[in-house]
């Protein structure tokens, strides 16, 4: 029954209400009906609600219902209310500093009274041992090891026990590359008309190997391409020019080639000036590709962000079960501050460089409890305020089999307008046939997994797999295309062992290579015997140059204004090098130590002799 | 003169005869503007379509600058061409205080039809508004003799009480009717039967799909199902249409399961199986009306609303096929009473047989198993439909599955199909999991993944790929064979009640079975090259292996 309010004014409403037989419960409810749009409807206020009647008490009661549940135990106490033994899930350290590649740092972990066994997960670049810690476990030990011979990295260990969490953050520097010289007895002398060449490539391993060639590309006709792969791929092929160098990316009329910015002037290299120039390739083990211009690091590549040249796929002997480089986005990424963008994703190539077109990042997100906790995903976005000019790409390229069967799946969402068009969508393109395509359409704003077999034809070398998001139009609401878990399962290829260099008219004085591991050139600076006698009793000659050394940072007194600091170890490695040194400013040193700092201006050097 | 006359009747007689003469449509095509056959067009609304005695008859809303102006009615013999009578309900007397009246000003939607027997008068309910809101939520009762009216008003109320707003009728098979209507305040749907007039609801009704916020409900049979389409509520906006089944319209067991949630927070699963399914094809549902002489052929009605011009708001009408046991909507451009010739031409096979030729229906989107590329698809009925061939093990309920035209055999490779030659190996051997509708889930005995639908897409073209059993990931696949070549095989009675209960004895038979975990273990084998690579046991060179199977393993040389 119900009681009709009639008056903006406060009124007690009352009634009496006769229960039935079997009745139970009443709901009693202050109810408030629709009218339509633009109506004025005053507040309906209520207040001192009653109900006077017969109470009822409950039986008392105590089990519990199942439906088709397992139940391990059920208990009872009624002597009073008591709290759950406190689970506790505690860390010796909340951050660990770990100086050196493949460095092992550890901590303790107190587990008292969990129930769950304790997973241990590392962020990508490093391991770590063990990966389960069994329930009720008082004290562990866990290690952690640096696996990257990147300068800086950050990370984190993740514990998980049931719903419980706790982070350890790392902080690891990598082992700077040995110096090497490989300009004496190289491989390849220059000649006066040089061609391309091509060397026995069977000693290059998986643990590093260095590419040396020196040679002059003075104008837009002339033109090196050194390159190095061994049989796993770990490899590059580079390019130099008159005024620009980098590394191919496959064949660049499908992904584009990733060129190097000439961080001493920020752009352009100038081997227009007539003059022989020096390139370096070091290669480590960890797969990335350090490139140095006449001794000084121009910069850094993974090799997973290169896709190698098709005709150096050769058949392999096993399928993969996940072919793509990547493929679960929990690997590194790089941030541009200065142009406010995701620019690298590891194995995968990003276009275009546009924020106000379209931008991608790697974010966490976390879809059960069953997926490593900080699990990444890919997320790629339109630019809101700009209609855009191309789509957003995220792409791969993969050397494949001829006449083969390779199966894609990844799980995605999104990409999906406010009037549902579905913008997002899922590619495959065989690179030798223009024809051999799919493309999946993503049609939800909720994960679903997509999947397809792609069939290569008899020329088939690679193919390009991508996440494409189309462009919609200025003020267009799309939501983020996230995907996640991409797999491409089918018969893997190794590669052909190279080792040389393509010549289009360029002079080469020497081609070199070492294949027992990764060096970095000699700086311009010290020579090697510059340092061991810096290491039996150098000083600074004339006595002017001191160094003050407070929580790791070295400043300098006595210096040459504006001249080149360099810092080396005792072994000739380089640590850190600055330009333009003026006095007071800060140089940190990554560990204790011996180290020889050499200021360096026009040919005149000061030398000295630290301890950390 | 008289020649003129003759030449005259003739062209008037060819003109009758041959509706394509005319201009006149002899196709349905959805969404666009559809005329009369005077040339205006159909303002006919949130209706209903009966067929009595060789004519179609579609009542809708009549609109007039966007207020109701009684209800309309359209007759035509073929189908396809309309020819307007004179409104069946015209606006007539007075508006009262009791709000019992259809005078002019008030509003009269969603007309529903349907025939009594034994009073021998044709019955109409419509919703009843005031005019001004939606608070009254009412229904209004007519009555006529003819089908095209004119009906007269019996009364305006609430049935049972209830606020009643989107509703709609159901003339069962033994002559009981039933109204079906959104209520409290379109949370629930109620579902009444009638008094043996039709003109009031018996006391008593079932609350049905309760907090699901269902509306425009459109309910049909096949067999002895009832089903229903739906639309969530969002105002003159479209949404995703969804479903119920149920053996009985009153008792309180409807089925609505939900694969997916809109914007509004409702659920279900989709009846619109094509691009633009979200929004139902721009169309919200209004009624279901079977094809006169075709057995389980259904005509699905929605309205492609224009809430400024009501009038003028399209008409979607598009086959609706239950062959899967659910109901389905594909869209098409144009169509005509063609697409229903073969539409039941694959049917439910009975049982699994070996030996049996067959193809594989996927549940949701109503299409077949298909290849006419590398991978696996869902494809309309043609010629790039895979027919298999079922060969039973040694193993219970463990199957072979060959497609018929290369002989091959399914198999899991490292968690993708592949199809091979047959070999005694267990990536070959596929568990079918009966589940209580019929459908099948398809298990490898090897690695466990399960045939999956990519991303539980319904569009033709939608692949499929291996993927660990889950309750979100679309992995039911009916067996179906064609009746055309195979009219021996038995068809399965999937729209009698018994069929369900029978499956679930099935289910509970199988689950009893020595388990799937017992088989892989004794039998798997795997492969290894000396450097601990899983090899794939067919392109083994010749060397040096590590061959393990179960807890054993042994050294093995390949030649």
């Amino acid at each position: 029954m119900s009681l009709n309010v009639t008056s903006d004014n406060y009124q007690t409403y009352a009634t009496d209400f006769e229960t039935k037989a079997n009745t139970k419960q009443i709901r009693v409810f202050f109810y408030l009906e629709r009218a339509a749009w633009g109506a004025s409807v005053s507040a309906f206020n209520i207040d001192d609600a009653r109900l006077t009647g017969v109470k009822r008490i409950p039986t008392a009661q105590m089990g519990f219902e199942n439906v088709g549940a397992d139940v391990e135990y059920f208990n009872f106490d009624a002597t009073g209310a008591y709290a759950p033994l406190f689970a506790t899930l505690e860390t010796s350290a909340d951050e660990l500093t770990i100086n050196g590649t493949d460095a092992v740092q550890s901590f303790t972990v107190n587990a008292e009274n969990l129930t769950g066994d304790i997973t241990v997960t590392p962020s990508y670049g490093f391991a770590v041992s063990p990966t389960v810690i069994k329930a009720g476990t008082k004290t562990a030990t866990v290690k952690v090891t640096n696996l990257t011979t990147r300068n800086n990295s950050k990370g984190k260990v993740v514990l998980r026990s049931g719903d419980m969490r706790k982070n350890v953050r790392i902080i690891a520097h990598g082992t700077p590359l040995p110096v090497k010289d490989l300009s004496q007895d190289p491989i390849y002398k220059g000649k006066d008309d040089d061609d391309s060449q091509s060397f026995d490539a069977s000693s290059l391993t998986e643990n590093g190997y260095s590419v040396e060639i020196k040679a002059k590309t003075d104008n837009g006709g002339k033109q090196v391409l050194p390159y190095a792969v061994t049989r796993k791929g770990l490899g590059f092929k580079s390019y130099i020019k008159d005024t620009s160098m980098g590394l191919k990316n496959s064949k660049d009329v499908f992904v584009s080639e990733k060129g190097i910015s000439n961080p001493a002037n920020g752009g352009t290299f100038y081997n227009t000036d007539g003059q022989y120039h020096t390139y370096r390739y070091a290669v480590t083990k960890d797969r990335r590709v350090f490139v140095y211009r006449d001794g000084l690091p121009v910069d850094t590549f993974r090799v997973a962000d290169l896709a190698l040249q098709p005709e150096w796929s050769t058949e392999s002997d096993y399928v993969s079960k996940n072919l793509l480089k990547n493929g679960n986005f929990e690997g590194e990424w790089d941030f541009s501050e200065s142009q406010n963008i995701t620019k690298f994703i590891e194995g995968w190539d990003v276009y275009p460089y546009d924020q106000y077109n379209s931008y991608q990042d790697i974010v966490s997100e976390e879809r059960s409890n069953e997926i490593d906790q900080n699990n990444h995903v890919l997320s790629i976005h339109r630019y809101m305020w700009e209609g855009g000019w191309a789509d957003g790409e995220i792409s791969q390229i993969v050397d494949v089999a001829p006449n083969d069967i390779y199966t894609f799946s990844a799980l995605a969402k999104g990409g999906i307008r406010s009037n549902g068009d579905q913008l997002g969508s899922i590619r495959i393109q065989d690179l030798q046939n223009d024809d051999n395509k799919v493309t999946m359409t993503v049609n939800s704003d909720s994960y679903k997994t997509y999947s397809v077999d792609f069939e290569t034809k008899a020329n088939t070398k690679q193919i390009r797999v991508w996440f494409n998001l189309g462009r919609a139009a200025w003020g267009a609401s799309v939501s983020a295309f996230k995907i996640d878990d991409a797999r491409l399962i089918g018969t893997h290829r190794s590669a052909t062992p190279q080792v040389g260099f393509e010549c289009i008219g360029a002079d080469v004085e020497y081609f070199n290579f070492d294949a027992t591991g990764a060096y970095a050139p000699a700086l311009p600076g010290l020579t090697v015997e510059d340092i061991n006698d810096a290491i039996k009793t150098a000083t600074d000659k004339e006595g002017k140059l001191r160094g003050h050394i407070d929580g790791g940072v070295l400043t300098l007194t006595g210096a040459e204004e504006h001249s080149r600091v360099v810092v080396y170890q005792t072994n000739g490695a380089q640590v850190t090098a600055l330009n333009n040194y003026t006095e007071g400013t800060g140089i940190g040193l990554p560990r204790r130590g011996i180290y020889i700092v050499a200021v360096l201006k026009n040919g005149r050097k000061q030398v000295l002799k630290i301890a950390y | 003169m008289r020649r003129q006359t003759l030449l005259l009747t003739a062209l008037c007689i060819a003109l009758l005869a041959f509706p394509a003469l005319r201009g006149w449509a002899q196709s349905i095509k959805p969404g666009n503007t559809w005329n009369d056959t005077s040339g205006s067009s159909i303002n006919a609304h949130g209706g209903c379509v009966v067929y009595h005695d060789g004519y179609y008859y579609w009542f809708g809303e009549q609109r007039s600058t966007n207020k109701s102006d009684g209800i309309s009615c359209y007759r035509s013999k073929d189908f396809y061409s309309w020819t307007k009578m004179s409104r069946a309900v015209s606006p007539t007397g007075s508006k009262t205080d009791e709000n019992r009246d259809i005078a002019s000003g008030r509003t009269l939607e969603r007309p529903k039809v349907i025939y009594n027997e034994k009073t021998g008068k044709w019955v109409m309910w419509i919703h009843w508004e005031n005019g001004d809101d939606y608070g009254q939520a009412k229904v209004a009762v007519c009555t006529a003799d003819k089908v095209e009216g004119p009906y007269k008003l019996s009364d305006v109320f609430r049935p049972n009480g209830c606020d009643s707003r989107d509703q709609t009728l159901f003339l069962d098979t033994d002559g009981k009717a039933y109204h079906i209507y959104s209520t409290n305040m379109n949370s629930n749907t109620n579902c009444e039967c009638l008094s043996e007039d039709f003109l009031t609801p018996l006391e008593g009704y079932s609350v049905q799909l309760k907090g699901r916020r269902y509306e425009a409900a459109a309910i049909f049979k096949a067999g002895e199902t009832y089903y229903g389409l739906f639309s969530g509520c969002t105002g003159w906006n479209p949404n995703p249409g969804r479903f119920m089944w149920t053996y009985d319209l009153m008792d309180e067991t409807w089925q609505a399961p939900a694969d997916f949630k809109a914007s509004d927070g409702s659920t279900g699963i989709n009846f619109c199986v094509d691009n633009n399914k979200n929004t139902s094809y721009q169309s919200q549902s209004n009624f279901v009306f079977a094809v006169p002489g075709k057995d389980k052929c259904f005509v699905y009605m929605g309205d492609r609303w224009s809430s400024s011009n009501i009038q003028s708001s399209k008409h979607i009408w598009l086959p609706l096929s239950v062959r899967s046991g659910y109901p389905t909507v594909r869209w098409y451009d144009e169509w005509n009473l063609s697409v229903f010739d073969e539409m039941y031409r694959m049917k439910r096979m009975k049982e699994l047989t070996d030996g049996a030729e067959f193809y594989l229906l996927e549940k949701f989107s109503n299409r077949l198993v298909s290849r006419p590329k590398a991978s696996l698809s869902l494809e309309n009925d043609g010629n790039a439909n895979l027919c298999f061939i079922l060969q039973k093990t040694s193993k219970p309920y463990v199957y072979k599955i060959e497609e018929k035209a290369t002989g091959k055999f399914m198999e899991s490779v490292y968690g993708t199909t592949r199809w091979q030659d047959e070999a005694d190996r267990l990536g070959q051997e596929w568990m079918l999991w009966l589940e209580e509708d019929g459908y099948y889930r398809i298990e490898n005995v090897d690695d466990k993944t399960c045939l999956s639908v990519s991303g539980n897409t319904t569009e033709a073209g939608t692949t499929l790929y291996l993927s660990e059993a889950s309750a979100n990931v679309h992995q039911s696949f009916g067996f179906y064979f064609d009746s055309q070549v195979h009219p021996d095989y038995q068809e399965a009675d999937m729209y009698g009640k018994n069929y369900r209960p029978t499956n679930r004895v099935a289910m509970q038979e199988q689950s009893q079975t020595v388990g799937l975990e017992e088989i892989r273990q004794e039998e798997t084998k795997t492969i290894y090259s000396l450097d601990g690579h899983k090899v794939d046991s067919q392109r083994l060179k010749p060397g040096i292996y590590i061959e393990r199977k179960g807890q054993k393993t042994r050294k093995i040389l390949v030649r």
